[in-house]
């Protein structure tokens, strides 16, 4: 085997490795074991440090309390950046009913589960290659985002929190 | 030796790292499953308690997390590699410590016919005449009473019948699962031929599931948005949209602009507006089959006026957004749902 040669299976499998698939997840959703106040409030945080602004929480619980339906805490949190909402809305009214972003948030007994739809899992009915890559950023941004409602669990514990 | 030592680099310069260590079937198990199961087995997926763990193969626990359950909450993963799906598997093997039973996966021999019969005496008052299971939902509670504790299989469903030998599904019959609703039909008085035929009729059930129905991927070539001209202008056409959603059971929620929050309100694009309303009660009975819904909520019709005059609404494909949660019972309210939008937003533009 020759040097051309092991350039050449090297860089066949490096390609064939690094297309495999990602975990195609049409919802993405976590559980947190910090309770619903705590999560909401490092949800929020989290958002916000990844460059997003909060625009407003819905309540969803008050609704079907108020009309007699038993139901736990249940809020959806929208949240965006102004420049990207404009343009996007803009160039592709057909994302609108999508924006802003949003975040379903829900109590399990002491627990909390937080929800979003994967916006990557929309790409496959725009073929806009700007739209794939937006979605991709966004899934990034939700999975961090994720990521730190998880992370946040170890840190409240560590800092010795309830 | 030397051309030897640099293809085995070079490959583990390719490799990427998480391929070359051993799946950590904890992690795996927390990324993938505890969202839905917990970190024990609870929460709003199936319990994977002792007692169901005690009664079903590793082999099924596989082919479980391969195949999912079509229709059902619980998705497919195959995406995951065999070694990491054996890693998730010995991790929740490992909760109880004892290793899960084997079944051979040769078929039982057994009368369909019979089966059906005896299926509609023993079976279909908790697993329903066809099999698929009670009804609404699927494993535990979401903050409301069920009637069962545990959600009866969809004993139909293709993830169920490709992850289950005809062995374990007798096994089940015959000893049933303690803690849950399932009894023990040896107990009743059931008979091995009778286990036999009902494994014969639960296992026709699959020849039936092998087509799916082709309205899924027609659908699946539409667009996730609804978007219509409207014949009116900005104004009329909001206060058409808002008279439409009077007449149909709809409360409203207070309209707002599409990046009203993002921006000081002097900034806000006001030719946008986003019209908001909710059944509460067709959301109760969606969200107690999908408690995640709240990712398409609440409903809305977005109007847009654009540069040029023109006015569009703007709504979410119920019905397609819908297909994105592995759940055939919130498909058919958000079809209902997606009927309800689509004559709204005809009146609208009358």
């Amino acid at each position: 085997m020759n040097t051309k040669s092991l350039i050449k299976l090297w860089m066949a499998l490096a390609l064939s490795l690094t297309s495999l698939p990602g975990i195609a997840q049409n919802i993405l959703t976590v559980r947190s074991v910090q309770d619903f106040e705590h999560s909401m409030t490092s949800l929020q945080s989290s958002i916000e440090t990844h460059g997003y602004k909060v625009a407003h929480v819905q309540r969803c619980d008050s609704g079907l309390t108020g009309l007699g339906y038993e139901t736990d805490r249940y809020r959806v949190v929208f949240f965006g950046k102004h420049e990207e909402v404009r343009r996007l809305s803009a160039d592709f009214p057909e994302l609108i009913p999508f924006l802003p972003l949003k975040i379903a948030v829900f109590a399990e007994g002491e627990q909390t589960i937080i929800s979003s739809i994967n916006p990557t899992s929309l790409g496959e009915f725009y073929a806009d290659d700007r739209l794939r890559i937006q979605f991709k950023r966004w899934e990034n941004d939700l999975r961090s985002i994720l990521t730190d409602m998880q992370q946040g669990d170890t840190t409240a514990a560590a800092a010795g929190e309830e | 030796m030397k051309i030897r030592s640099i293809v085995i680099a070079l490959i583990a310069l390719a490799c990427p790292p998480q391929l070359l260590a051993a799946p950590d079937g904890a992690a795996l198990y927390e990324t993938n499953c505890a969202a839905c199961h917990q970190v024990n087995g609870g929460g709003i997926g199936l319990p994977l308690s002792a007692s169901k763990l005690a009664t079903v193969s590793d082999n099924y626990i596989k082919s479980t997390i391969r195949h999912g359950r079509v229709g059902r909450i619980m998705p497919a993963f195959p995406e995951l590699s065999s070694a990491q799906v054996d890693a998730i598997t010995a991790y929740i093997r490992n909760w109880s410590g004892v290793a899960g039973p084997q079944y051979p996966d040769t078929p039982l021999p057994g009368d369909r016919r019979r089966g059906g019969s005896l299926f509609k005496i023993y079976c279909s008052s908790c697993h329903s005449p066809d099999g698929s299971g009670e009804g609404l939902g699927t494993g535990v509670t979401y903050s409301r009473g069920r009637s069962f504790a545990v959600m009866p299989p969809a004993i139909t469903n293709p993830g169920f019948l490709a992850s289950a030998s005809d062995h374990m599904i007798k096994r089940v019959i015959m000893l049933g699962r303690p803690g849950t609703a399932m009894k023990s039909f040896l107990d009743v008085g059931l008979r091995d031929n009778d286990f036999n035929d009902l494994v014969s009729y639960i296992r026709s059930f699959e020849a039936r599931q092998r087509n799916p129905p082709p309205a899924v991927e027609e659908e699946a070539q539409k667009s996730p948005a609804l978007m219509f001209d409207s014949p009116n202008d900005f104004a009329t056409t909001i206060a058409s949209i808002k008279s439409a959603i009077e007449g149909r059971n709809f409360r409203y929620l207070p309209d707002r602009h599409l990046e009203k929050g993002l921006a000081d309100s002097s900034q806000v694009n006001r030719r946008q507006m986003t019209i908001r309303y909710c059944n509460f009660e067709q959301l109760y009975k969606m969200m107690r089959v999908e408690p995640r819904l709240g990712v398409g909520l609440p409903c809305r019709i977005t109007v847009i006026e654009k540069d040029d005059g023109t006015v569009q609404l703007i709504a979410m494909n119920m019905r397609l957004i819908a297909q994105l949660f592995n759940n055939d019972q919130l498909l058919e309210y958000a079809e209902e749902l997606h009927e309800i939008q689509l004559e709204i937003i005809d009146d609208a533009m009358l």
